[in-house]
């Protein structure tokens, strides 16, 4: 098949972070140089998030400005199939700017933590920007052969992230780690897409759907579903298929853990939730049982287990088990009406991982073989670093989901998806772990605040806030209150959303 | 009604105020303590002001057609989040200005008691203790449900960090951070579960009217499926019944109280506690009228148990604050009898018993903390022989505890007193367990005189007699304030009367009538139209609608305002 410029410009976003990838590395083969490295590749993904934004403003709303109208028919104003394997429509295009708000946060937390890296440091940016090709290439997919192809190219290049700092050996044992699981993983789902493909006889999401609802209960169909559902459920870390996370987040280097933890994540929800959808697996009884069932213990037993962490980075990773948890709840209560409520709630998770993740990124450095993680690190932080406490203050009252902040709206916007469909246990599940995760939110926090020790072990440099992983987390911060407080704009975004179907 | 700007100006006064305290706290360690003071001066002075300027009379009988709504003195709207329908929606009435004027007091008096207790990182405490007064005062005033909960759940944080970092242990030697948690736990969860009753309200409403709202008034009249309303009430009640608390809710207070520092004990029972009894008037009542009505027995029985289990326990503590904690529990099952039985008369006595109770409490903690700093304890068995060392303070603790068992001539007596006389009617059983159990108040009273005031002193105090210094101006003054307001209402509550009563008249005609019989639905509404006439008549009301009777008597014997006069008349027709 013949495809012209145009017919790809859909994509733009993507491209730009091709473009940008192989300018990293001509940059780095030319001359070794940290600072550009990093600028090169900030430069493109605020280019492509530019790009990005103005696609989304084209496709979801009225646009005057004959200026800007021409700029936006270039770049693409309706939804549009790129090939039968990607559809650009403005679901894909919100999720995109997650990713890449997300991606270049994670890129300002590495340029902090890197810097004072003996060995090269400069690949990191390269792999960086190849798993954010592969992330936005997973939010656009609407066929089995994208979806595998970009989870992979989101994963491999994960790999090599985890295990970067590899003088550090938790480190080197979580990319391996990861490694290991996740192959485990996408043979299984490659497994459960041959039966899905042997039933139905396409790859499309749509025909699988329309398969699925001719034949309910074929054996092959469900075990396909279920196989590709537990898959996607081990990339989110739902329980039971969870243990991998809170060893991976602890031994990887902090700001990689908040790109698993925010790039990584967002990515494979938003295509499971294409998925889910289009495919009309939750008009099954059996897949809806185990996707409550996954819901419910996700969000006790990942609560339940961070109770007793005395580690930052556990506590943090099994916490994030429990709001992907809620974030079910949603998905299972209102099907796809409860896209604004997702979109609501992982712009709240993105900007408070983000925040919570980056002070401990910039409070760690990569030659300690643990990084600033355990409490009593943070014992009394208040007293020398004011800020950078408000700040993760600020996040954990968010994780928390108490009033002014964003995760307030977000926990709020779940709870009414489970009273609208009248689900009152898992309304119910909803309160016990916000009551069992407000525990140990409230530790931690306190912590914080106590009589600091003589001697702080670990501290974060002077002039943090003059740093770039300083400023976006201070930016952060802003945005989590000043969405706590206004909610309107993140709610409007999140309805313009709208996942495009074809005619 | 146009925009009050002085109702977000009481709300962020505080916030902006706390922010300041924190910011100059590397100036000096002074400036934040001015800085607070005068925030709290300045809330207190605005809301004086809304009280002097606005016309709480009115008539009484206009309340009683259905579908009134309740008559605000001003509102304050904006859009906030309009796709939900939310709005950023403040009104003030007679109930809530009350409220408001004592947070904002006992605000002034709790940065005053800090002055000399709090000596470590100053500024970040009054940050706290002024924004959970702020919060406070947005309970008060939202009346937008959305904006309701955000206050009711935004003002548990900075009381937790009051608890958690300028506590003291526990006796039992449990950690302050223990207390801290076990309040925010206990609020935050039963929260939630009214979160969850809000919602589904919100959801009712909109499947009958289409319209997507928060908006209490639009709220008011909802129908319910079968089995609905009794659910969302319980909804409701749990959360208040925490906050307030009523008996077996009541795990958090004792800790919480006894942990808490001085500052934060007197905005827990003085204020926080009052947003329970003020949720459940505003909220429960109208919302669910005949739900209540259902479960006023049970929730009466609830308030009786704890009167005479607080009371207990109060006798038995051994720890100055924890028994004043528990004679909160006590009072507030008072309240709660107050509430369902929920005439005007009960109703009007409430009023008066949650201000008193306010202030009385508040001084009882503010002379604990300055006799903790004198005697460095708080155990009642190794104090003794106060009266003897000092001059002042042992005449103003004895006034409090009598005060504190309701005495003539305080606010307590009185509020007690319009109470039981108003619930006799309906309620005749539970009035004389009630009437009982003040002797149980004389009890703890007279044992928290006798332990801490006579007797010989405790020989281990001698070594810290060099140091007994009596009350000071500052102390004295804040104390004398409370006398004031104390006498005051004990002798001349007409003024606080006549403020809440349009407010309380139409609470109680939202329940016992109710106001909101099938407004907005066919069927219902003739019923009700025809209900609220023959009450208004007083026709066939005589010996199937007692309390409803008193209603109508009520507002006939009050043209206009409630005068002495009129109170008595009132008594009358409450007492036949």
């Amino acid at each position: 098949m013949n495809m012209t410029l145009s017919e790809l410009m859909p994509l733009a976003p993507v491209l730009i972070v091709c473009l940008t990838t192989v300018l990293v590395m001509l940059v780095v083969s030319i001359k070794r140089n940290h600072a550009t490295a990093a600028t090169t590749a900030v430069v493109g993904l605020n280019i492509a998030l530019l790009v990005a934004v103005l696609q989304f403003i084209g496709l979801t709303t009225e646009v005057q400005n004959q200026q800007l109208l021409s700029i936006l028919s270039v770049i693409g104003t309706q939804p549009a199939f790129v090939s039968p394997l990607f559809v650009v429509d403005a679901y894909a295009l919100f999720y995109m700017i997650l990713l890449l708000v997300g991606s270049l946060a994670c890129c300002t937390l590495a340029h902090a933590y890197i810097d004072g890296y003996k060995n090269n440091r400069e690949e990191l940016y390269l792999m960086l920007l190849m798993a954010v090709i592969g992330a936005l290439l997973m939010v656009c997919s609407q066929n089995l052969t994208s979806f595998f192809l970009s989870l992979e190219l989101l994963s491999v290049p994960t790999y090599g992230l985890l295990a970067y700092t590899h003088e550090r050996s938790k480190s080197l044992e979580s990319g391996l780690k990861y490694l290991v699981l996740s192959a485990t993983a996408s043979a299984a789902m490659l497994m459960g897409m041959a039966f899905l493909y042997a039933f139905s006889g396409s790859m499309q999401f749509q025909d699988i759907g329309m398969a699925v609802i001719q034949g309910l209960d074929n054996p092959l169909m469900l075990l396909g579903m279920a196989l590709v559902l537990f898959a996607l459920a081990f990339k989110l870390s739902l329980f039971p298929f969870h243990s991998w996370t809170a060893d991976v987040y602890q031994g990887a280097p902090a700001p990689i853990a908040t790109f698993l933890a925010t790039v990584s994540k967002i990515a494979v929800l938003a295509l499971a939730i294409r998925f889910i959808f289009l495919s009309g697996s939750l008009a099954l009884d059996s897949m809806h049982t185990i996707l409550t069932v996954i819901a419910v213990l996700s969000i006790v037993i990942g609560n339940l287990l961070a109770v007793r962490q005395v580690n930052l980075k556990r506590l943090l990773a099994f916490s994030s088990i429990a709001h992907l948890g809620y974030l079910l709840v949603a998905i299972l209560c209102l099907g796809i009406a409860s896209l604004p409520t997702v979109g609501v709630y992982l712009i709240a998770y993105l900007l408070t991982t983000i925040g919570a993740m980056g002070v401990v990124a910039l409070m760690s450095s990569p030659y300690h073989e643990d990084e600033a993680e355990s409490l009593a690190d943070y014992r009394g932080m208040f007293w020398r670093r004011p800020v950078l406490t408000a700040v993760l203050t600020v996040m954990l009252l968010s994780l928390a989901g108490i009033p002014l902040t964003a995760g307030f709206i977000a926990k709020f916007m779940v709870i009414l998806a489970a009273v609208q469909n009248m689900s009152w246990f898992l309304a119910a599940m909803i309160i016990l772990g916000s009551a069992i995760g407000l525990y140990y939110y409230l530790r931690v926090m306190v912590v914080l605040y106590m009589t600091p020790p003589d001697q702080p072990r670990i501290d974060a440099q002077g002039n943090w806030g003059m740093q770039v992983g300083g400023v976006m987390v201070l930016l952060a911060t802003v945005l989590v209150l000043y969405f706590g407080i206004f909610p309107s704009a993140m709610i409007d975004w999140s309805i313009a959303a709208q996942v495009y179907a074809g005619q | 009604m146009e925009n009050n700007l002085i109702l977000p100006a009481l709300i962020l006064i505080p916030f902006i105020a706390g922010f300041l305290c924190w910011i100059v706290e590397k100036v000096s360690d002074r400036l934040p303590r001015w800085i607070a003071l005068f925030g709290m001066l300045l809330t207190l002075a605005l809301s004086v002001q809304l009280w002097i300027a606005g016309d709480y009379s009115g008539s009484a009988a206009a309340v009683l057609q259905p579908g009134t709504l309740p008559s605000w003195q001003s509102e304050f709207v904006l859009p906030w989040i309009p796709m939900l329908g939310i709005s950023f929606h403040l009104a003030i009435d007679g109930l809530s200005l009350l409220m408001i004027v004592l947070t904002a007091l006992l605000g002034v008096l709790a940065v005053g008691c800090s002055w000399g207790e709090i000596k470590k990182r100053v500024g970040f405490f009054h940050l706290n203790l002024l924004w959970s007064l702020g919060g406070v005062i947005g309970v008060f005033l939202a009346i937008d449900m959305f904006l309701f909960f955000f206050f009711w759940e935004m003002m548990l944080v900075p009381i937790y960090f009051l608890i958690a970092l300028w506590g003291h242990s526990g006796s039992t030697g449990r950690s302050r951070v223990y207390a801290a948690t076990k309040f925010f736990l206990y609020t935050q969860a039963s929260g939630l579960i009214m979160l969850i009753g809000i919602l589904t309200l919100v959801l009712l409403n909109y499947t009958q009217t289409e319209v997507l709202t928060f908006n209490y008034m639009a709220l008011l009249g909802t129908s319910f499926p079968p089995g609905f309303e009794y659910s969302l009430m319980l909804c409701f009640f749990i959360a208040f019944a925490v906050k307030l608390p009523v008996v077996p809710f009541h795990g958090w207070l004792p800790d919480a109280h006894a942990q808490a520092p001085t500052a934060g004990s007197v905005d827990l029972a003085g204020i926080l506690i009052k947003t329970a009894a003020y949720g459940l008037l505003r909220f429960v009542l109208p919302l669910f009228p005949h739900a209540s009505a259902d479960f006023a027995n049970i929730a009466i029985f609830l308030g009786m148990l704890g009167v005479f289990y607080g009371a207990w326990l109060a006798f038995q503590q051994t720890d100055i604050k924890r028994l004043l904690a528990y004679t909160s529990v006590s009072h507030m099952g008072f309240v709660l009898l107050a509430i369902y039985a929920g005439n005007l008369l009960t109703l009007q006595g409430l009023m008066i018993q949650m201000l008193a109770h306010g202030l009385g409490s508040a001084a009882l903690f503010i002379m604990s903390g300055q006799i903790y700093e004198r005697l460095h304890t708080r155990d009642l068995r190794l104090m003794g022989g106060i009266w003897g060392q000092f001059r002042y303070l042992p005449v103003f603790l004895m006034f409090f505890s009598a005060a504190l068992l309701g005495i003539p001539g305080t606010g307590n007596f009185i509020g007690e007193f319009v109470i039981l006389m108003g619930a006799f009617v309906d309620y005749p059983t539970f009035t004389i367990l009630a009437t009982v159990s003040l002797v149980l108040a004389g009890v703890y009273s007279l044992i928290l005189i006798y332990r801490a005031m006579f007797g010989e002193p405790n020989p281990e105090q001698a070594v810290l007699k060099p140091s007994f210094h009596d009350l000071n101006a500052r102390e004295m003054s804040l104390l004398l304030v409370l006398v004031v307001g104390l006498v005051w209402m004990g002798l001349w509550p007409q003024t606080i009367l006549d403020t809440s009563n349009l407010s309380m008249q139409w609470i109680g005609n939202a329940y016992q009538v109710p106001l909101f019989e099938g407004i907005g639905f066919e069927g219902g509404s003739d019923a009700a139209v025809e209900q609220a006439v023959s009450v208004q008549g007083g026709v066939d009301a005589a010996m199937t609608e007692p309390s409803a009777r008193d209603m109508s008597n009520a507002v006939e014997s009050m043209p206009s305002t409630v005068d002495g006069a009129d109170l008595a008349a009132l008594t009358n027709t409450g007492m036949r």
